[in-house]
């Protein structure tokens, strides 16, 4: 009976396919006693953050991102309406030619040289700055003036030197606001009778842009856990295998965007990208001899060959940057002499190319400030991806201790399977706006965006990447 | 093994990590079994070695077999548990081993599974024997891969599988005889 199970000279052999599929327990109550020795959870919750750190991060900032936005919009909405409130009742009152005048003892005024008084406050609120007007002129020419002027949307007009100081000082605490428009009424030389603070208006137009944009970024990527299968099990399903970057690649993504301004200090900007790069990756199959399938047999594992090469045929699955591949090489036996088993790992190691497509769709929001002709904005957003192409080539293939090569390096290897269709990126960028004139303006932004695909089309985990880079563009206004 | 077992089990999951222990503990207490000299050794091996999956459990990058990986974590903390005691020392020359009357205990016992009997016989191998006899014919590892895993030369793991198996097959002859 013994004889049956070993052969004289494949002992290791038998003893392999004897362990095979046998399995003994631990004595009962081991678990209890291995429990009592685990660290507990929140021990291990260090080890969470170290593995989920990136999307946690981002997760932060994006909330205080939205938070500060949030806040900073009701603020200035807040102090908008307070205002606008303001002017009206101010311009009720000069409409009925109810002269505004500073009566009250605690309200402050400024002083000009030789005249009383000539910059007021209104009585009631003291955000507003009434230039003070010749005597003889009824001050609601002035507010007529004012209105003309903004709705023709008057550019900044530079005050007399000898009041700034005073006009400066009246509009110090009114800061908050955006940006002030001081208004000149447009008379004759000589009829200049006053100048009036507007805090309604600010100097930056609402409205649409649109622009081409350039980003240059550096991409590097981590790979993330696989959907697991017992790959180990050369009886189990198909060995699946994800490709692993380890250059950071140069990626230049190429834009047209258009924007519109939806709120005082808040843009919404869109667009439409196209990128382009070559991934170059490596995979480590893990495979070992019983994992392939023996398509010429001149002898196997155990024992040297006779008369010619053992070839085996090994298929898995590669999960790429945008797909999964279906891998298929013929492996010959180097020298047919040598034993090996059917343990024997190949330790192969393949390099890959892929020439990746995407076609692109940014929803972002911008908060932005500034002054004169700068503008720094803060964007934060996320980046659709649509993968046009996905062309995987294997440019290379190694395997450790040349036991085996493969049998004809013309064959294919790579038998394209799928492409992914869809993935969708984070973005955060952070940059500056310079106007060249009053239509065109260019911007250097630099981002930082990662990917937010969970899994690919075959249902293993998409390479988590992350880029950074700066983007550069040319805006036109309408 | 699924993975929100899997990844409940990173957590710290009490009960996510007992699913994941009870998926693999036959499988891995056979391993620690052929590594060690006797059952309360291979327990010893076993524990600590699933202590060690579950504190690195969030390093397996997922690119190969899950198996594969807790199969390595406890072939390593086995050696090392062997280290320990120095046992991995132990270079007896097979020539000086005489299979002793004594050892009667470790010969196949017919009704049962050939595994159970061949480590039987693993058990009353020299430590040296057994490490290398189990690297190289059940982990796969070639005699320069075992020569720096162990700190050896390769002609000493090559001397010691061959001895390992001129042992087992004499075991097993011996059966066949009695």
């Amino acid at each position: 009976m013994m004889e049956e199970h070993t052969p004289k000279d494949n002992l290791d052999d038998f003893i392999r396919r004897s362990f095979e599929r046998y399995e003994e327990d631990p004595s009962p109550g081991f678990w209890d006693n291995l429990s009592d020795k685990l660290p507990n959870q929140s021990a291990t919750g260090m080890a969470l953050i170290h593995r989920f750190g990136w999307q946690i991060a981002a997760a932060a900032v994006i909330l205080i991102l939205s938070s500060t936005l949030i806040a900073g919009y009701l603020h200035f909405t807040n102090k908008v309406n307070t205002l606008i409130a303001g002017q009206t009742e101010l311009k009720e009152q000069l409409l009925h030619n109810n002269p505004v005048v500073s009566d009250q003892p605690n309200t402050p005024s400024l002083s000009h040289s030789n005249t009383p008084s000539p910059i007021q406050f209104h009585q009631n609120n003291t955000s507003y700055v009434k230039v003070d007007q010749r005597e003889g002129l009824p001050p609601t020419l002035l507010i007529e003036n004012q209105a003309n002027a903004i709705a023709a949307n008057s550019v900044n007009v530079e005050i007399k030197p000898d009041i700034k100081p005073q006009v400066e000082n009246a509009v110090a605490q009114l800061a908050y606001l955006p940006k002030w428009n001081i208004l000149s009424s447009q008379f004759q030389q000589g009829t200049i009778v006053a100048k009036v603070l507007s805090p309604i208006q600010p100097v930056n137009k609402p409205g649409w842009y649109t622009g081409v944009h350039t980003t240059v970024s550096i991409m590097s990527e981590k790979q993330k856990k696989q959907d697991h299968a017992d790959n180990d099990n050369h009886h189990g399903p198909r060995r699946v295998v994800s490709s692993q970057s380890k250059l950071n690649q140069i990626v230049a993504d190429y834009w047209v965007k258009a924007g519109k301004q939806i709120a005082p200090h808040f843009t919404f900007e869109t667009g439409l990208g196209y990128q382009q790069f070559d991934r170059l990756a490596e995979h480590q199959p893990e495979l070992k001899i019983r994992d392939g399938e023996r398509v010429h047999d001149h002898g196997g594992p155990g024992g040297p060959s006779h008369g010619g090469h053992d070839e085996y045929d090994f298929n898995y699955t590669l999960n790429s940057y945008a797909g999964s591949m279906d891998i298929n090489l013929r492996m010959a036996q180097v020298d047919t002499n040598a034993m090996y088993s059917d343990n024997q790992p190949l330790e192969l190691k393949l390099t890959t190319k892929e020439r990746v497509k995407t076609l692109r769709i940014p929803l972002l929001l911008a908060a932005h400030t500034g002054k004169g002709k700068f503008k720094f904005a803060l964007k934060g957003g996320f980046i659709a991806n649509v993968f046009l192409q996905n062309e995987l080539e294997v440019t290379g293939i190694s395997s450790g201790g040349n036991r085996f090569k493969r049998s004809d390096p013309n064959d294919p290897i790579a038998q394209k399977e799928s492409t992914q269709r869809y993935g969708l990126d984070i973005v955060l960028a952070a940059g500056a706006e310079y106007r060249l004139n009053n239509k065109l303006s260019v911007l250097a932004e630099p981002t930082f965006s990662t990917s937010l695909a969970l899994q690919n089309n075959n249902l293993a985990p998409a390479p988590s990447y992350q880029m950074a880079g700066l983007n550069v563009g040319l805006n036109y206004r309408f | 093994m699924t993975e929100d077992i899997l990844k409940a089990s990173i957590r710290g999951e009490r009960l996510a990590q007992k699913e994941f222990y009870n998926f693999f503990k036959g499988k891995m207490f056979v391993v620690c079994l052929r590594y060690a000299k006797n059952r309360e050794d291979a327990e010893d091996m076993l524990q600590e070695g699933f202590i060690k999956v579950f504190q690195d459990l969030h390093q397996y990058a997922g690119a190969g077999s899950l198996e594969g990986w807790v199969r390595k974590v406890i072939v390593n903390v086995a050696l090392q548990h062997l280290k320990k005691q120095q046992r991995l020392l132990s270079t007896v020359e097979f020539d000086n081993i005489e299979i002793a009357d004594d050892a009667d205990h470790a010969l196949p016992h017919l009704d049962e599974p050939m595994a159970k009997n061949l480590i039987r016989i693993l058990h009353q191998m020299p430590d040296g024997f057994r490490t290398v006899f189990n690297l190289y014919v059940l982990e796969g590892y070639t005699h320069i891969e075992i020569a720096e895993i162990l700190g050896i030369s390769v002609s000493t793991s090559k001397t010691q599988y061959l001895r390992a198996k001129a042992y087992m097959r004499k075991m097993l002859a011996k059966s066949l005889m009695t």
